[in-house]
């Protein structure tokens, strides 16, 4: 039998032969990647990845924020909160939309670790004197007796506009709210994988075995007799 | 599956070092120069490989394929592997620079363990029906899930030295990795029925065709 007779039996179309084949290498081609893909899609497994851990404070609360590269947010994950002196002070889990939120008496400066489990965890760093606003709470703490006084003289002088500690509070507040997302997004930016540092990595390791090349041929060259 | 900084004590991660050194060394002994481009493309596919996600639902997947690097690489996949991971880890802090020892044992010894098994289908007798290449794409599928398993175990063992119980861990892990297995099989093993096709000198362990040549 000659070598292809057995395969122009079968051909329907009349492209030449080489076409033909190289066709249909391109269905089984395509054929063995939708395979591939559709068992990709029927998967639910994630994921995983960098673990971002997003905090953020507003007068004496702090809220943790954790959730994966690709967005995923990191539920039911381990909250560990150390102070200056590695002590734990708070310890707890993050909710279904992966936050944490607690109150401090005291501010100072934190340590919070975030885990999820498989080896992710992040790391961050709170300083003391990001809690602004503590004075009005505190004070309203300890001075019970006082805070009727205050309540009366400041509706006396609610016609005159807000006396200077409740001005100072409520401004730190709407900044705090309008800078967070800010915050957020700088994080993400700064996090997110670029198309740029692909291409740089990937030339790093063309380049770096391209100079193990050039090394090795220059070893094995050296003891060659001379031309 | 990239184990991040802080999660490991010292010794773990410098013991992790210690034995990437040494796998190191062991594989890239004697390597030929006509080497170099394929595994430098194998490295850069890896490195490049697991930074695209796949969106699935809510989360998103991405693909490991060191069970594929072992079948076409053979030895020379666990340094492609670890220059990946170390650039992953210094530019996209995809896993920590401290144990990147630790993730190169984990994920390149993952790659030769699928390697090994990659090895194993001229040595498993199976019956006479089976032809060569559904062998071939049969073993390449296995040796990834292989991958992903080796893997997982390392992970385990790891985690397991963090403080974890390791039985509640490993179990964890595998569950957790049985999707990924059955996805990394299957990837793989279209990658090795394609390569098989178009140039089966591509894989590792290559005989020369004689009778043995798929049709």
């Amino acid at each position: 039998m000659r070598p292809n007779e057995q395969s122009d039996n079968k051909r329907m179309c009349t492209l030449p032969n080489s076409a033909s084949k190289w066709i249909h290498r391109c269905l089984r081609t395509i054929g063995n990647v939708m395979v591939a893909a559709v068992l990709i899609t029927t998967a639910s497994v994630a994921h995983a990845h960098k673990l971002n851990l997003f905090t953020y404070v507003e007068g004496d609360k702090v809220f943790v924020d954790g959730y994966f590269a690709d967005g995923t947010k990191a539920r039911n994950s381990s909250v560990t909160v150390r102070n200056g002196a590695r002590e734990i002070v708070i310890e707890g889990t993050t909710n279904e939309e992966g936050q944490f939120n607690f109150k401090l008496a005291t501010p100072s400066d934190l340590h919070i670790v975030l885990n999820a489990g498989l080896g992710h965890q992040a790391e961050a760093v709170i300083a003391a004197t990001e809690f602004g606003g503590t004075a009005s709470p505190a004070a309203a703490a300890t001075t019970p007796a006082t805070t009727e006084p205050n309540a009366t003289t400041d509706t006396e002088t609610a016609a005159t506009g807000l006396d200077a500690r409740e001005l100072e509070a409520t401004v730190q507040r709407a900044v705090s709210e309008g800078v967070r997302p800010l915050a957020k997004e700088i994080m993400d930016l700064r996090e997110k994988a670029k198309v740029s540092d692909m291409i740089g990595g990937v030339g790093f390791i063309v380049g770096a075995f391209g100079l193990w090349a050039l090394f090795t041929s220059r070893r094995n060259t050296r003891n060659d007799p001379p031309a | 599956m990239h184990i991040a900084d802080g999660v490991l004590s010292a010794p773990v991660w410098i013991s992790g070092f210690a034995a990437t050194a040494v796998l190191a060394a062991i594989t890239t002994r004697n390597m030929d120069n006509e080497e170099i481009p394929k595994v430098s493309v194998v490295a850069s596919a890896f490195f490049v490989a697991t930074l695209i996600h796949f969106p699935v639902g809510a989360t998103s997947i991405h693909l490991i394929l060191n069970g594929l690097i072992g079948v076409v690489l053979g030895a020379r996949a666990f340094p492609a592997i670890l220059l990946g991971l170390a650039l992953q880890a210094i530019i996209f802090q995809h896993g920590g620079v401290s144990v990147i020892g630790v993730n190169a044992v984990m994920i390149g010894g993952g790659a030769l363990v699928a390697h090994g098994a990659w090895l194993m289908r001229k040595k498993i007798a199976l019956p006479a029906s089976i032809k060569p290449y559904q062998r071939d794409v049969a073993f390449g599928a296995l040796a990834g899930a292989i991958g992903i398993l080796s893997s997982g175990a390392v992970l385990a063992l790891a985690l397991a030295t963090s403080g974890e119980a390791f039985w509640a861990a490993a179990q964890f892990v595998f569950w957790y990795h049985i999707p990924l297995m059955l996805i990394e099989g299957a990837v793989a093993g279209a990658c090795v029925g394609f390569l098989l096709r178009v140039k089966p000198s591509v894989l590792s362990d290559y005989q020369p065709p004689n009778s043995d040549r798929p049709r």
